[in-house]
């Protein structure tokens, strides 16, 4: 198994964390709007049987400040349980897999 | 002197407190403000080749293609390997076929599993005539999808209440839905 890309994300905070485990993708869908958070989810690859997904982070703030934010001031900045990369990102990482790939999160 | 000067310091600190905080609700309240106009706004970009939608075929529990005079649902009782029943009904909802789904259905599960697109829809170009719908669902609790399937000189065009986009599957692919046992029991 080598690298393909390294990502950083935003995943679930401490009420609502990312699955851990391994799974497969269960649906790809893009452009894609949530109906359950009413939020745009784009590039969204779902690998939970209740929707998580890894999708593009669309909130005015940079990832990279959502990620600091968390760090140093509160996990409130943290997801409901997605995994949220940059759109450049999620675009590639939607591109690249497809309904054989397999997901871990630790 | 020095008492009085203490008490104007106090309160020019207790002013300032309240004017940070202020501002930090304020701050918080635009940037939720701006977040919501921003994702309401939102304008997703579908290249050509994009793939859509897709899911795992064998997920599959439920399909329906839904024209003004007839209803196609294909089902099967789990994610397993059991076979797809298919059941036609007519517009006041009277049975009018029922059969097995035969090797002819795979190519369909096949493509409307994988929907891949060949443009956007631009927002401000008219969506053709509805011609039926197409509604999946899957074992899983994320719930279903619905597309409106309309025909345009470019191809077949799915469209959902917020997007739409002409797809690269083949305008065979629906008629053979349509066509209930006839396109979908052969071997």
């Amino acid at each position: 198994m080598s690298l393909v890309f390294d990502f950083d994300c935003v995943a679930g905070d401490a009420t609502h964390p990312t699955d851990v485990g391994k799974f497969t993708v269960l649906r790809k869908a893009h452009p894609y709007r949530s109906k359950t958070y009413d939020v745009q989810m784009d590039y969204a690859i779902s690998f939970t049987n209740d929707g998580k997904a890894i999708h593009q982070y669309h909130g005015v703030m940079g990832l990279g400040v959502v990620r600091t934010l968390r760090t140093a001031a509160s996990d409130w900045f943290g997801s409901h349980g997605c995994v949220r990369l940059r759109e450049e990102d999620a675009k590639r990482l939607y591109s690249w897999a497809d309904s054989t790939t397999s997901i871990e999160v630790r | 002197m020095g008492r009085q000067y203490d008490q104007h310091r106090g309160a020019l600190t207790r002013r300032l407190r309240w004017f940070w905080l202020l501002g930090a609700v304020g701050l918080l309240g635009v940037t939720a403000l701006c977040w919501r106009v921003l994702s309401a706004s939102h304008s997703s970009e579908v290249l050509p080749g994009t793939v859509v939608f897709e899911m795992q075929p064998t997920l599959l529990v439920k399909l329906e293609y839904s024209t003004p005079n007839r209803r196609v649902t294909v089902t099967r009782p789990n994610d397993s390997d059991d076979p797809f029943s298919v059941v036609v009904t007519d517009a006041a909802g009277k049975q009018v076929e029922h059969c097995q789904a035969g090797n002819a259905f795979q190519p369909v599960l096949a493509a409307i599993t994988k929907i891949v697109a060949r443009q956007g829809l631009p927002t401000d170009e008219p969506v053709p005539p509805e011609k039926a719908r197409l509604r999946l669902e899957d074992a899983t609790d994320i719930g279903p999808v619905e597309w409106r399937v309309a025909e345009s000189a470019r191809g077949m065009v799915l469209t959902t209440p917020e997007y739409g986009y002409v797809v690269e599957t083949p305008v065979a692919i629906f008629s053979r839905l349509e066509a209930g046992c006839t396109g979908l029991s052969g071997s």
